[in-house]
């Protein structure tokens, strides 16, 4: 090792001033990495006091602050900014990051767009299995989280087996087979809500659509706790994202350990999704559409989980306060975010079809 | 430096339904360029593959220094052995710097950025294979041969005494092919580490090879100096090829013209 060391290091003196010019650019572009994640940081946290000031009455950031924390403010004002805003901010906040890094880990695992959790069938069965514990079940509304996260995850296990031939595991088989899964979902669910009594479906149909409005204090800790871990587990395994999106054979290579992170990523995304989607429904297009705009504003050859959960956060919070406040109606924050995701959509199919993939 | 041999014994290779070799005992000679030869589906590169853990051997096994693969932590093994895969996936909007930047990844300290030591190793690699002038462009935009040779600079970044090559020529133009099997010798002579790659073309195998493999269905046909390999009985056996041997006039390694294939039912010439 030493014979090595003393040759490289002759190499550096001459050699330090190329490689300050080959990583010049590499510099760079890390600096935007940074600069954009800080702005969509930015962007969570004004949207998030956005949420808490604006509405049917305008409250001021001190008046909130004054009622967050030193208990001041009249009984409508705490009940306005304590019972429905906040219970809100916190729910689209956790969601659009759940469903932000959901998306990335999906769409970079199994490296193709379209591979979001709301595309594949992922959201949709675990929102079928909710509606029918809720309608027809009449379970409590506190065990939907973990029957959403085990329909979640069974699905995805499901879809897996199923995209695997010959024993090797086709990417694009996998994503073939979830836009069936979803379309049996979807057509599941409307039959749950056909059968259910009337007076059950409205807050479900609403919920379905993806929507902040059922956001309560009580949902907040197990919501919290449940993406708050996952988060970590994630951030600490981010490294290994860039090395996979070299393909199997590269990540191998690498050191990578596929056979178990694989499962770990894939199943942190799962949970994360249906966690989320127990909470606030399916909000469309979410997953979807975070990491590849995240991506192409802080570089594309970078490790995006960060600015993608952001972004995520972005789009949660900001379509919900365009359809709370912008428009002539109240709309759920899904069929805002559903409106953005649709070209999207067929832009990406237009670009795959030019491809000739 | 500690010197790190590999060794087969009675490998069993394939897929679960599919045997590939049924019994294959090789020792890679260390600090040479070893290639294997054989004809399309003799089962090379899945030798090669499993060599460096891509595919699980069925049966028999893989030691690196009397140690299986298996022995090995992931991160640890991939200290040691590198590997550029056929065909590898081109993510989009990567810049080569970046790119080959990933293959320090087995040194990554927890959650630390890129040291010193990284950035050392990374251009280093990217000047071994001259792409210092395209260490900014994206992969993607980048020509076949110039990004076989960033591939390779990520393999190189990563440091190992053992390097993996599986079809590293292929699809590329006859000047690249030479160009980059001239750069892996070289690295190989400088740095005084083991290469072992799979190829096609025998000309540029024997003329690049300290040391051949020949296979034949699954197992080992013959082993040796080039010299010793590229018989005309060999061809023959290994390639089902009648050609004339001679000795190359520049480099001197033995050189090929091949005559004809024996295809049932046609009257070769």
């Amino acid at each position: 090792m030493n014979n090595i060391k003393d040759k490289t290091l002759q190499g550096t003196q001459t050699g330090s001033k190329t490689t300050e010019r080959i990583f010049r650019g590499s510099k760079k572009r890390r600096a935007r990495w940074k600069l954009v994640s800080f702005f969509l940081a930015l962007a969570v946290v004004v949207l998030c006091l956005l949420t808490l000031t604006v509405g049917n009455t305008f409250y001021s950031l001190p008046e909130v602050f004054r009622v967050l924390t030193a208990g001041g403010g009249t009984d409508a004002m705490r009940f306005t900014i304590l019972t429905l805003r906040l219970p809100r901010m916190i729910c689209g906040l956790l969601a659009g990051l759940s469903f932000g890094v959901a998306g990335y880990l999906f769409q970079t695992i199994l490296r193709n767009p379209l591979a979001s959790p709301d595309i594949i069938g992922i959201s949709s069965a675990t929102s079928t299995a909710a509606v029918f514990c809720l309608l027809i079940l009449n379970l409590p509304n506190s065990v939907v989280p973990a029957i959403a996260v085990l329909t979640g995850l069974l699905v995805t296990l499901l879809i897996y087996l199923l995209s695997v031939t010959n024993g090797a595991f086709s990417q694009s088989r996998m994503i073939l087979i979830g836009i069936g899964v979803q379309a049996i979902a979807n057509a599941f669910t409307n039959y749950l809500l056909s059968r259910a009594a009337e007076y059950d479906t409205a807050a479900t149909l609403q919920w379905l659509s993806g929507s902040l409005s059922g956001s309560t204090m009580e949902k907040v800790p197990v919501f919290a706790v449940c993406s708050g871990v996952l988060f970590v587990v994630v951030a600490l395994l981010r490294h290994q994202l860039p090395v996979i999106l070299l393909g199997d054979a590269f990540a191998t290579g690498l050191g990578v350990n596929l056979r178990k992170m694989y499962p770990a990523l894939l199943a942190s995304g799962v949970i994360l999704t249906a966690t989320a989607t127990a909470i606030t429904g399916p909000i469309a297009s979410v997953a979807f559409l975070a990491g590849p705009i995240a991506s192409g504003i802080a570089g594309r050859g970078q490790n995006n989980l960060l600015p993608s959960g952001l972004m995520g956060a972005v789009l949660v919070l900001g379509a919900d306060l365009v359809g709370q406040n912008l428009l002539p109606a109240r709309y759920p924050v899904g069929v805002i975010t559903g409106l953005l995701g649709a070209p999207y959509l067929i832009l990406i199919l237009l670009r795959l079809g030019a491809k000739g993939r | 430096m500690q010197e790190h041999v590999l060794r087969l014994e009675h490998l069993k290779t394939g897929y679960e339904k599919r045997i590939i070799s049924e019994d294959v005992t090789l020792a890679i000679p260390p600090h040479q360029v070893t290639v294997l030869i054989g004809s399309n589906g003799c089962g090379k590169s899945t030798l090669l593959k499993t060599m460096c853990r891509l595919n699980p051997a069925l049966g028999g096994e893989v030691l690196l220094n009397e140690k299986p693969l298996s022995a090995y932590p992931s991160k640890k093994l991939a200290r040691i052995i590198g590997m550029l895969p056929q065909s590898p996936e081109v993510p989009e909007g990567i810049s080569v710097t970046d790119l080959v930047s990933r293959g320090r990844f087995p040194y990554r300290q927890f959650l630390k950025p890129l040291s010193e030591e990284d950035r050392r190793a990374v251009s280093e690699a990217i000047e071994e294979m001259h792409i210092e002038d395209l260490a900014d462009r994206n992969v993607d935009e980048l020509s076949g041969g110039q990004r076989q040779r960033v591939w390779i600079a990520l393999a190189l970044a990563q440091e190992t005494d053992i390097l993996f090559l599986d079809e590293p020529t292929t699809y590329l133009d006859v000047a690249y092919q030479v160009e980059i099997l001239e750069i892996v010798r070289q690295i190989c002579r400088k740095k005084g580490i083991t290469v072992v790659m799979v190829l096609h073309d025998i000309n540029l195998s024997a003329r690049y090879a300290d040391y051949m493999v020949a296979m034949k269905k699954g197992s080992i046909q013959a082993q040796g100096t080039p010299e010793q390999i590229i018989t005309e009985q060999n061809l023959r056996e290994v390639f089902g090829l009648s050609a004339k041997v001679m000795t190359d006039p520049v480099f001197q390694t033995p050189m090929i013209i091949p005559l004809g294939v024996d295809i049932p039912g046609s009257a070769s010439s």
